[in-house]
């Protein structure tokens, strides 16, 4: 812009008289920074004003003087104080917060992983008891098994086969020098519902209680050896077993 | 004690609480003069006063001398103060101009004005009222060219022109009054 273009817009005495806009101001300033003449003009107009600003003066009360100073004392004293308490502490503050901050998350992650931890260590100690109570089992088994494989491995030991209708076959793993025997059910059909196998072993010609059979083990039953047995015999028996066998229901029957 | 414009100048650029005394003593009554038309009301006038100058003490580490005279700088100041506080308080400018401008008149006269500027007043006299009008609604009330064009329902660009008219005219009429005042102080050496 030219100087005689900004001088037909108007601006300066705009500009002098406050109606400008921040833009224009700072166009203004601009062109009175380039032309020191239209800066000198400028000035003038403002001087003018001023003049016609005093023309219009009107003497404020004596006690306003006053007012004015110690209202603008009062607020340099606040800044003073605002500043001086501000500008340390709020390092400090600064860092009060961040370590706040801080000290929460550590918490809140300590206090988390502490439950979390307290949550394996929960779910790993139920793990281990039954891993223990596994292991007794596997000891108990494995127990089990060394005896049962001892007896099964001794040279004295005979198997003795049950038989009864059907093909339906019981072995009976029978040592003379031992104080029990074993039974191996093999294809005995399960009991009809309210009844339960008992076995019996034959002894001078009486038939002697050797207790009822738990069906549901089909592992090898272990069973008391019964000295001077002539036959070992099952029958089919009411429920919780009786004293005297049911000879109609003898379902299986081994000469030893 | 008189201080030169420049002097002060440098007081309020090193924040020198003393600036705000000294500016006091020489704008005070120029800018209440603005601030009781703007607000027409003498009390409200000196909580404005206070206000601007407080503003004036914060402000005056960036008040830039290449950018426009130190009283123009704190009439802005001063004049904003009082139209935010006329817009804050639901004042209404329009209205009672005439009866206001009447009631300060009397209030200046009662209490009297510079002696020095008694003369300049006759002779703004001479500046015709349809300029004198704007520029005193602007300059002493704080109204836009908008709200002028309004208020005195004539175009925008009227307001404008006459605006610039006004302000030349107004120029036209110090250059006389200081010419005037050598011609006075010519006068009064060759009396002696």
């Amino acid at each position: 812009m030219t100087k005689e273009e900004f001088t037909k817009t108007g601006l300066c005495e705009q500009y002098v008289l406050g109606l400008t806009s921040p833009e224009e101001s700072e166009l203004v300033e601009q062109m009175l920074v380039k032309h020191p003449e239209l800066r000198k003009d400028c000035m003038k107009l403002e001087g003018c004003m001023e003049k016609y600003a005093r023309a219009h003066a009107i003497p404020p009360p004596a006690t306003l003087k006053e007012s004015v100073l110690s209202k603008v004392d009062k607020i340099a004293e606040m800044e003073r104080a605002a500043r001086n308490n501000i500008s340390v502490p709020k390092w400090i503050v600064y860092s009060a917060a961040a370590s706040l901050v801080g000290l929460l998350f550590f918490s809140f992650f300590a206090w988390d992983g502490k439950s979390k931890v307290e949550n394996e260590m929960a779910v790993l100690s139920t793990e281990f008891q039954q891993f223990q109570k596994d292991c007794e089992q596997i000891e108990n088994d494995k127990m089990i098994f060394a005896a049962q494989n001892s007896f099964l491995n001794d040279s004295k030991t005979t198997h003795i086969h049950l038989r009864g209708e059907d093909n339906t076959l019981v072995i009976a793993y029978w040592n003379e020098n031992r104080d029990k025997a074993y039974l191996k059910l093999e294809n005995l059909p399960p009991p009809p519902v309210g009844k339960t196998y008992q076995i019996w072993a034959d002894i001078d010609s009486k038939m002697v209680d050797m207790g009822v059979i738990n069906y549901e083990d089909k592992k090898m039953i272990s069973i008391p050896h019964m000295v001077n047995a002539a036959s070992l015999n099952i029958t089919l028996e009411q429920e919780g077993g009786s004293d005297h066998p049911d000879v109609s229901q003898l379902k299986v029957s081994g000469v030893i | 004690m008189k201080f030169a414009e420049s002097q002060i100048v440098e007081m309020l650029h090193q924040n020198d609480k003393q600036a705000i005394a000294v500016i006091y003593d020489h704008y005070a009554p120029a800018l209440y003069g603005v601030v009781v038309r703007i607000v027409q009301s003498e009390e409200i006038a000196q909580d404005v006063m206070q206000d601007a100058f407080v503003k004036i003490w914060k402000k005056g580490t960036t008040y830039d001398s290449t950018k426009g005279t130190l009283f123009t700088w704190l009439l802005n100041i001063t004049r904003n103060t009082a139209i935010d506080k006329i817009r804050s308080a639901g004042f209404r400018k329009s209205g009672e101009n005439q009866n206001i401008d009447n009631h300060v008149h009397n209030k200046v006269s009662s209490r009297g004005t510079n002696p020095d500027e008694i003369g300049v007043k006759e002779l703004l006299n001479n500046l015709d009222d349809k300029y004198r009008d704007i520029i005193d609604m602007i300059y002493f009330r704080g109204f836009t060219q908008k709200e002028v064009s309004e208020e005195l329902d004539i175009p925008l660009g009227t307001v404008k022109t006459r605006l610039r008219i006004g302000l030349r005219e107004l120029r036209g009429i110090f250059d006389v009054a200081s010419v005037g005042g050598v011609f006075l102080f010519f006068n009064s050496i060759s009396l002696l």
